[in-house]
């Protein structure tokens, strides 16, 4: 049924050329062939028959070229897609892997932390689907470069050449960042590698930067931690888009003493790519109240804690900061934020303690520091000590006024 | 190594192409198995690969001390 209508609609669009092809004359011949080939591609007439009741046209070499032609896209397109089916019953992941190997004639690498074994049967897929399968069944990622392709753990972060680069990372916990990313990478074979953000820096200042960075590590790993500092520094000048990067430096000027001017000028830059990183803001304040610019420091700090996704550090840090300046309460409502978002520490008590002793409500002081006493062998002998000390002193003072009364 | 030492874990069938199946022994190392490969002891060859079972065929010697075709076969799934 189909076949026919098709040849009835395709001798009627003949019809219609040959009106044409008659009332423009010969010089249209051209045009008109060049119509007939995009017929027969469309239509896949049988070459005969699209020649003939046609003098007009040299359609008959023509029709045998696309012909030739569609026979050869169709075989590779079979190439491409053949589709397989497969069993696996209880096989080990590296033997899949090597077998998939095997089947698509591709090179493939697995990281050595991928193992389990795996059981499934799916019948008349293209591999490249099994291979999908597979890596979201057990949480993989891959990588597709030069005939081979590399699989590892999603959690893992591999490096290969330049398509991702080296974060802040060390002695900071960097929260989730906006990720830096190479040009999006190619997709092949139906493979697709996760779809990259376009970014401001161009390639090569990624790839410079990289290499940096790469150097700093080893610098920071070795113990050179000057070193390793204008290293990320100039890292983080080449690129100021980068907050993380920035923010790294941040945290290690501050680890340094006299480098606070510098930590605050690079966490402001992390803050700018971000405005509401709590974590920069953190970094910020941390710096400006040891440069004693208390005021400054409270704005950055408020404007840390006002993320919703704030972390126990920042928390702690405006804690110790609002103790330190006297505002007890303000300290005892952060500490009260921390206990609701986060398990508690011994450093948490002891400074709920020491603001309730400041506030002069000595009971829950008491009780506060008896809780660092008796908190188990997770509290450190120093943090019980300063409490068992602290009992006394208070212990003594009660007494003192008791007698005085 | 004798085949009773392999367990068939996987088979892929490829169309026009020749199936792969997959065996493993018992410290999880694959041999990848093809028709007309060997297996095991006595001469034995894979001569069959189907969607649920591989078939290896061994020559053993009879009482009379002819050799003897003899069929084994690999099942993907044994319990069932």
């Amino acid at each position: 049924m189909r076949y026919q209508r098709t040849i009835l609609i395709f001798l009627a669009i003949l019809l219609l050329l040959v009106f044409r092809g008659t009332a423009h004359c010969s010089k249209d011949t051209f045009t008109v062939e060049h119509w007939l080939t995009e017929l027969q591609k469309r239509t896949q007439a049988k070459p005969g028959k699209s020649s003939s009741g046609q003098p007009l046209l040299s359609a008959k070499h023509n029709a045998k070229e696309t012909n030739e032609t569609r026979k050869i896209s169709r075989r590779k397109d079979q190439k491409r897609i053949q589709k397989i089916s497969v069993d696996f019953y209880k096989i080990d992941l590296h033997n899949v892997f090597r077998l998939l190997g095997q089947v698509s004639g591709k090179n493939i690498v697995v990281d050595e932390s991928v193992k389990g074994t795996l059981t499934l049967a799916l019948k008349d897929v293209p591999w490249t689907f099994v291979l999908d399968v597979i890596k979201s069944l057990k949480g993989l990622s891959s990588i597709e470069r030069q005939n081979t392709i590399m699989i590892f753990p999603s959690s893992k972060e591999v490096e290969w050449g330049a398509s991702k680069v080296l974060e802040g990372e060390g002695a900071l916990e960097v929260n989730e960042a906006p990720e830096p990313k190479g040009p999006a990478m190619k997709k092949e074979a139906g493979l697709v590698v996760k779809g990259r953000q376009p970014f401001k820096v161009s390639f090569d200042i990624i790839e410079k930067v990289q290499a940096i960075l790469k150097k700093a590590k080893k610098k920071e790993e070795s113990g050179d931690i000057n070193g390793a500092l204008s290293l990320y520094q100039k890292a983080s000048d080449m690129w100021p888009d980068n907050a993380a990067l920035a923010k790294k430096v941040a945290a290690m000027a501050l680890g340094r003493t006299n480098e606070e001017l510098m930590a605050f000028n690079y966490a402001k830059q992390a803050l700018r790519v971000n405005q509401s990183d709590s974590e920069a803001a953190s970094l910020a304040a941390v710096a400006l109240a040891r440069m004693g610019m208390s005021q400054k420091a409270v704005k950055f700090f408020e404007r840390a804690v006002s993320s919703p996704d704030v972390d126990y550090e920042t928390l702690y840090n405006y804690a110790v900061f609002t103790f330190s300046n006297g505002l007890y309460r303000e300290t005892l409502r952060l500490l009260n934020r921390i206990e609701a978002n986060f398990p508690v520490t011994a450093d948490c008590l002891l400074l709920k303690a020491r603001a309730y002793e400041a506030l002069n409500y000595m009971d829950q002081a008491i009780s506060a520091y008896t809780a660092v006493l008796n908190g188990g062998d997770s509290i450190s002998f120093n943090a019980k000590e300063f409490a068992r000390t602290r009992l006394k002193e208070i212990a003594k003072r009660v007494d003192r006024t008791h007698t005085g009364k | 190594m004798d085949v009773g030492q392999l367990t068939l874990v996987g088979i892929v069938m490829m169309g026009q192409k020749a199936s792969i199946a997959v065996a493993q022994d018992s410290a999880g190392f694959g041999y990848m198995l093809r028709v007309g490969d060997r297996i095991g002891l006595h001469g034995g060859r894979v001569t069959k690969i189907l969607p649920d079972r591989v078939i290896v065929t061994e020559k053993v010697e009879d009482i009379q001390g002819s050799l003897v075709p003899r069929k084994r076969v690999l099942l993907l799934h044994p319990e069932e």
